[in-house]
């Protein structure tokens, strides 16, 4: 009975030393009320200029909001990853949308200039955004601040139409510093903490908030609960 | 006085004192099953609510919601690399043993306060150790709170394993300490520290001073 008795308190002890250390985690971020309009959630009051793939957000059944940083390790293992079964299995069938929101994580120097030909290149030709984004993802470890304009100039001239000066020309006079600031202020809002952090929504309003790379698996329960 | 494991037979007191404890099926059982639930809550720290919304779902089958909750594990999904997941697996096991030594402590050697200062100060740093054991993602937790903190994390070295690394440390001190209470008593009829018994502890297992 004593034996029984000490080891249900020494759980408890442990189980409140846990708790208490993860209590942060269960109340607060929670990235808004389930329910909310998609128009109205912090996430995605503001999608308009940022790569999108699949049906347009407000009319899809399904939507994904990614925060991502174009130069954060988390980032590049979910893109080079788990992202290609997202899209196979829940975008390209389904009538859904991933939206790429920029947030700045890791403050590493070609992150800004990144973001900046990113939107450039999507108000320029749209699919060829997620070219450039798969572009960085692929060399994360390889491209430095002063390698940016060279690999970037590469890598449009060689697969691509546009004009990669305007381009790099865009992302130097920080062209879409608004719509960068706006996606940060947004995602502060929505209690981004690090990247990539996703919000999920079905039939228009907010399901779920996940956090860190994740497969395929945690999306589509994402959707069930 | 809190002493530190700076001699090589302190570090062969606390191997001894886990083998010895992990040795009884009953201790080994609960470390084994306090460090699977220590895994398991630092790896999904980060989606708890989320995760338990799944798991108590009523639309959602057994087998489904085990390949989601085996896909937020270290290794058997992407979420963490591997430095990050060795830790947390790390960490699990030495709050299993942690908690096993302070059971073993507290229930085998029917520990008191009268019974020795040396072991009630274990015991309570025992219980801080094995309480630590979301230490890293908790710690982590409150400061991005309170700081609001992106970029925070990714500023430091190591983007944050260093809350995990302080966990590592506190769990191996808190078990030494445990160690050093049970020093000069019996586990499992063996000697803690054979060779010198009589050192300060008595038969008891109450600790002698050092």
């Amino acid at each position: 009975m004593r034996r029984r008795s000490v080891l249900a308190g020494i759980a408890g002890a442990a189980s409140l030393g846990t708790a208490t250390s993860l209590a942060g985690c269960l109340s607060s971020g929670s990235g808004g009320s389930s329910g909310q309009p998609l128009a109205e959630h912090p996430a995605s009051r503001n999608l308009d200029g940022q790569p999108t793939l699949g049906d347009a957000p407000m009319d899809a059944e399904k939507v994904i909001v990614a925060f991502e940083d174009p130069t954060c390790s988390n980032c590049e293992r979910f893109h080079t990853g788990s992202f290609q079964d997202v899209k196979s299995e829940i975008i390209e069938p389904d009538s859904a949308s991933y939206v790429y929101r920029p947030y700045r994580f890791t403050g590493r120097g070609w992150a800004t200039p990144a973001i900046h030909a990113t939107l450039e290149v999507t108000a320029r030709d749209p699919p060829a955004a997620w070219d450039l984004l798969d572009f960085y993802y692929e060399n994360t470890y390889s491209i430095t601040g002063g390698s940016f304009a060279d690999d970037t100039r590469a890598f449009l001239t060689e697969n691509t139409d546009l004009d990669a000066d305007a381009v790099l020309t865009a992302a130097d006079d920080r062209a879409h510093q608004s719509i960068l600031e706006t996606s940060e202020t947004d995602g502060e809002a929505a209690g981004v903490n690090s990247t990539p952090t996703f919000f999920l929504y079905t039939d228009g309003t907010f399901k779920n908030k996940l956090v860190g790379v994740q497969d395929l698996t945690a999306f589509e329960a994402g959707f069930e609960v | 006085m809190i002493s530190l494991p700076t001699s090589r037979s302190d570090w062969r007191l606390l191997g001894r004192t886990i083998r010895l404890v992990l040795g009884h099926p009953t201790y080994l059982v609960l470390a084994i099953v306090v460090m699977a639930l220590a895994a398991i809550l630092m790896s999904v720290s980060q989606n708890l609510r989320f995760v338990v919304e799944v798991l108590l779902s009523d639309s959602l089958g057994f087998g489904f919601k085990f390949e989601f909750l085996t896909s937020m594990l270290p290794f058997l999904g992407p979420q963490y690399e591997a430095t990050h997941g060795i830790l947390i697996y790390a960490i699990g096991a030495l709050t299993g043993a942690n908690v096993a030594l302070l059971a073993y402590h507290l229930i085998e050697h029917d520990l008191s306060v009268e019974g020795g200062g040396g072991s009630a100060a274990g015991v309570v740093l025992g219980t801080l150790g094995a309480g630590c054991a979301a230490c890293g993602p908790g710690i982590l937790a409150g400061i991005v709170g309170i700081v609001g903190g992106a970029g925070l994390l990714a500023n430091l070295p190591y983007e944050g394993l260093e809350f995990s690394m302080v966990a590592v440390v506190v769990l191996v001190l808190s078990m030494f300490w445990l160690a050093d209470g049970m020093r000069g008593g019996e586990i499992r009829g063996c000697p803690v520290e054979p060779g010198e018994m009589g050192l300060g502890g008595d038969s008891e297992g109450n600790a002698g001073t050092r």
